[in-house]
């Protein structure tokens, strides 16, 4: 197998590289300006082992042809400097084992042609120094693998603590107690004490003219009463209505009293109390009372 | 140019470990002060929980000023559990009717006896019938007022307990 490379220019800096002819067509980083470089196909491809060679120099292409391949194993001395395009080997991917053309400027002595120990002096140094080539390719060389296989960056991240488990521990939970949170204000309806200890069960004829009364039998329906008004609401909605209109007088009443029965729930005789607050009725007053109806 | 070089190196090096990262500290702070907001403001213990009656006017009253009495509904209309704390492990009340409006009437004078209670509180719940919830009242009434004696300008005021209606 014959390595073949890839010769391009950079049109940033001017200079002339030597590349893999696996990266045709890709697009590199020269290693001087840094600058990428789109390799193209017709650039030229030359042969390692006419570097390699004892006392044979590469073909020299001059500077202002582009499109140059040497054959194999040719002598310099036997072909014409300038061969025809037709000749040139087709470009090929590199395989392993491969042994790429230093990149090389024209300035190198190695690639000027004229001095054959001059060419084995310049690969030789350019396999002593660290590989410029490598920088174009993109899998990772050596000293990579080396860093990391030996390396301390990977003591670094098995130091730290991953903290997903307790993230997510921590947002279940606040998920839970967001959804049990019970914010319900707990609220009070003030009343006075009660002045008398007995029940006030004989109070019925003591209503005054200026007061509103709702009744409440033991089946929890409504009746309110004022003045001309006498209306059943057996619903809340229906309370509302019948206070609204009892109330619709041109001195309104300022005063609630509330007949309970003894059967009758809680809930209503708070209910007839808020009713009777936001009608605007200020004293509210509740009495039992163990009476079927009024 | 080998400083160039390097400085390459070092960038292709790097860049495996460029991956952004986003620092999630603050989120974790924020959650975790939310998390022990609603662990505080959660009520866990069970036994305070009353289906009291809702209403859209009332006012706020501070619990732990309270002499508060629980009547929880059992079920049976005419025998509603009367408790005299604020929990429903609190004393449970037994026994004939007389018994029980003698120990609401105790348990009041001697709650505000000695202690900065301003408000003497009846936790009914809903269902209960309104006799019973009267039954406490009268009772703790005359507990007020045998703790009063003749006096009766305190200002100590019975209240309700109702649940804030939302509209």
């Amino acid at each position: 197998m014959t390595p073949a490379t890839v010769r391009f220019r950079c049109p940033e800096c001017g200079c002339e590289r030597l590349a893999s002819a696996s990266v045709v067509g890709r697009r590199v980083r020269c290693a001087d300006c840094f600058n990428f470089v789109d390799v193209t196909p017709g650039d030229l491809v030359q042969r390692t082992d006419d570097i390699a060679a004892k006392g044979v120099s590469p073909a020299v292409e001059p500077r202002n042809e582009s499109n140059r391949m040497t054959e194999p194993n040719h002598n310099p001395a036997d072909e014409p400097e300038q061969e025809p395009l037709g000749d040139l080997e087709p470009l090929r991917p590199i395989a392993e084992g491969d042994e790429l053309v230093p990149l090389a400027s024209d300035e190198d002595a190695g690639f000027a042609g004229q001095n054959p120990s001059a060419d084995k002096k310049a690969v030789d140094r350019w396999r002593d120094e660290p590989n410029d080539n490598d920088l174009l390719d993109e899998e990772p060389d050596g000293d990579e693998q080396e860093e990391v296989q030996f390396g301390g960056k990977g003591d670094r991240e098995s130091v730290e603590m991953d903290m997903t488990p307790m993230v997510d521990v921590t947002f279940l939970l606040l998920i839970f107690f967001m959804v049990t949170a019970n914010f319900t204000m707990m609220k009070t309806k003030r009343q006075p004490p009660p002045t008398s200890e007995e029940p006030s069960l004989n109070s019925v004829e003591e209503v005054e003219d200026d007061q509103v009364v709702i009744f409440i039998d033991e089946f929890d329906s409504f009746t309110v009463l004022y003045g001309a008004v006498d209306a059943e609401a057996p619903s809340v909605q229906e309370l509302y209505i019948q206070l609204r209109s009892a109330i619709d007088t041109p001195v309104p009443p300022q005063k609630l009293l509330i007949k309970a029965h003894a059967e009758c729930s809680h809930e209503r005789v708070i209910t007839a109390m808020d009713a009777g607050t936001e009608v605007g009725l200020v004293d509210v007053q509740v009495q039992l009372t163990e009476q079927d109806g009024l | 140019m080998d400083s160039s070089i390097e400085d390459l190196r070092r960038m292709r090096r790097n860049r495996g470990n460029e991956e952004p990262k986003m620092d999630i500290t603050p989120m974790i702070d924020v959650t975790f002060l939310l998390l022990i907001f609603f662990i505080v403001a959660s009520r866990p213990d069970p036994n305070r929980i009353i289906n009291a009656p809702q209403a859209k006017f009332g006012e706020s009253i501070v619990e732990s000023n309270a002499c508060i009495i629980l009547l929880v509904d059992t079920g049976n209309p005419d025998l509603p559990d009367i408790h005299l704390g604020p929990s429903k492990a609190a004393n449970k009340l037994t026994g004939a009717e007389e018994e029980m409006e003698q120990a609401i009437i105790d348990y009041v004078s001697q709650t505000l006896d000695g202690k900065r209670i301003k408000h003497v509180l009846i936790k009914a719940e809903k269902d209960v019938r309104y006799k019973h919830v009267h039954f406490v009242y009268a009772a703790a009434g005359d507990g007020l007022r045998a703790w009063l004696g003749d006096n009766e300008s305190t200002g100590i005021m019975l209240h309700t307990a109702v649940e804030e209606k939302k509209n």
